[in-house]
């Protein structure tokens, strides 16, 4: 896979003498499904507003595309990598749906029937084809969150960062938005996507970055990563409850991460012993 | 349920003003002393607007067609989804002051109160900070505080922990069910978390198209997985595992109780009938 965002000794800080990041060294590389956790005020969105050069390193580098983040704009960079805010209600300004997401691929100056196009598929792929001339602002929650990430894919970004994209959803609103996340994936767009919920980190991440003030303490596979709740602990989450069941019952390597995982596991424990 | 009933819906429905439908239909509900009660149920079912219901905000300070009755004989406080919308103070102490000094107390009463509302939510010395530079579950345990403070008996909450990380939303938790344990308190909690509601709730609600479709202890409401899930309602998995181990018949029906921790899933698969291991 070819490296497509690499962090060298970034650092970062707000304020001086207040580190928010803390030499992170990290390489993303293209069609990855990586996870970002750790506790609010960890540097979790701090470091995610690095991969599109929204924020650049005080100190060190990051490179998208192979281009530095200090050298170019993040409209330069959109083509590359963009971010998708936390709250939806920060991106969306316009008074159609369909204005909403033709916003951004103007901005790139692209001819007006190539918008077009790009609206209608950014559209369809969330499954709000139906809203382009709907106001924004009276959908729910879950339909407002697919309309910043609509607006996101009009501009064809390599890798899209979504900040906490379930948050407030209820489940069927948080299963849509995942079911697209993943389509997204396959299609194979790179994603980081930061989230609290660690069953979705366990369904669906195939990398977990676990952020401690403002250090990366762990950079594994969610197996590797929910096999220790000890670390965990540090930045103040916890396994999902069928990772600490079966670490608990000592299931042993592979650590199921799924209720699926977890049947079948159980299954063939039980078979086992009727042998 | 023991203890005596706090509040009481009768037959009430409501729609808002404009509203095709009701929001709210035919809701019977005692709220009882020194319970906790998860309400669930999908967005735009009617959990907020049942929780408004209960407070008297509705039909109080909304427009819109009433029936039925609501009779409470205890304080209800209500702390909102996201306590920045609530807070207006510019400390945490000015912030909780607000509600006391509006309802006519003294200044002794009111330091006295403050002091006292802190420390049950473990923020002794936050008293002159400001509470937009705390974090979400500090923030959320000041907006808990500032209810508090009127010493209600019964506490209203929607969707505290929604915007929170797993740690604020513990904290919540566990104060909740502090508050339940040290002062009997009755509370109502909204929120798409199941898997923390069934951990702390004795009894849980389903709201669906604005009617009270369940209304039972913890343990029996989640032994109904399949209506709950077609509701949009998440089973937690420990109870989806619970009832699969059942249908595979590797423990028996009934053999304890749904497990609503992971805890007492651990139990019940330490004690699960095995084969003596041969051949292996």
């Amino acid at each position: 896979m070819t490296d497509h965002i690499v962090f060298d000794q970034v650092h970062y800080a707000y304020s001086p003498g207040q580190p928010v990041l803390k030499n992170i060294n990290l390489t993303i590389r293209q069609g990855e499904f990586i996870a970002l956790i750790g506790g609010n005020g960890s540097g979790k969105t701090t470091l995610a507003k690095h991969c599109n050069g929204l924020y650049k390193p005080v100190a060190g580098t990051v490179r998208v595309g192979g281009r530095d983040t200090k050298t170019c704009s993040v409209a330069e960079l959109v083509s590359q990598a963009a971010y998708c805010y936390q709250n939806p209600d920060h991106q969306i300004f316009q008074s159609t749906v369909g204005e909403e997401v033709a916003f951004g691929p103007r901005n790139m100056g692209l001819p007006a029937d190539e918008v077009e196009s790009r609206v209608s598929e950014a559209l369809q792929a969330v499954g709000l084809d139906q809203l382009r001339e709907e106001e924004p602002y009276f959908a729910s929650k879950g339909t407002r969150q697919k309309i910043a990430v609509a607006s996101i894919l009009a501009m064809k970004p390599q890798a899209i960062i979504l900040d906490e994209p379930t948050t407030g959803l209820d489940h069927r609103g948080v299963e849509e938005m995942m079911s697209l996340i993943r389509k997204l994936h396959r299609d194979g767009h790179t994603i980081l996507v930061i989230t609290h919920d660690m069953r979705l980190v366990a369904e669906y991440a195939d990398r977990v970055l676990v952020l401690s003030q403002g250090e990366i303490i762990c950079d594994d596979s969610p197996q590797a990563v929910f096999a220790r709740p000890d670390l965990l602990a540090k930045a103040q989450v916890e396994p999902p409850a069928v990772c600490r069941f079966s670490l608990l019952a000592g299931l042993g390597e592979p650590l199921p991460l799924t209720l699926s995982a977890l049947k079948d596991r159980l299954a063939k424990e039980q078979k086992g012993t009727y042998r | 349920m023991t203890g005596k009933a706090l509040l009481t819906l009768h037959e009430l429905s409501w729609r808002y003003e404009e509203a095709h439908d009701r929001a709210l239909d035919n809701i019977h509900l005692n709220l009882h002393e020194g319970e906790v009660v998860g309400v669930v149920g999908p967005s735009g079912a009617g959990k907020t607007t049942l929780l408004l219901a209960l407070a008297g905000l509705i039909p109080a300070n909304y427009a819109g067609d009433f029936s039925g009755s609501r009779q409470a004989s205890g304080e209800v406080g209500v702390v909102f989804q996201d306590p920045e919308t609530q807070f207006i103070g510019l400390t945490v102490e000015e912030e909780i002051a607000f509600a006391l000094e509006n309802a006519g107390y003294g200044d002794d009463e009111i330091k006295r109160r403050i002091a006292e509302v802190l420390q049950l939510v473990g923020l002794e010395g936050f008293s002159k900070r400001s509470p937009f530079e705390l974090s979400g579950g500090e923030k959320q345990r000041v907006a808990i505080a500032s209810a508090l403070a009127a010493s209600p008996q019964i506490l209203l909450l929607d969707e505290p922990t929604s915007e929170l990380d797993p740690k604020g939303a513990r904290e919540v938790f566990a104060l909740l069910w502090q508050l339940k344990r040290e002062r009997n308190m009755t509370i109502v909690v909204s929120s798409h978390a199941t898997e923390e509601l069934a951990r702390f709730c004795d009894r849980m609600l389903l709201i669906s198209s604005g009617t009270l479709a369940c209304d039972l202890p913890t343990a029996e409401f989640f032994s109904r997985p399949d209506e709950l899930a077609a509701c949009g309602v998440y089973v937690p998995d420990m109870i989806q595992l619970y009832f699969w181990l059942q249908r595979e018949g590797m423990i028996e029906q009934g053999a304890g109780k749904v497990p609503l921790t992971v805890e007492e899933m651990l139990r019940l698969y330490q004690e699960m009938p095995r084969k003596m291991e041969v051949g292996r």
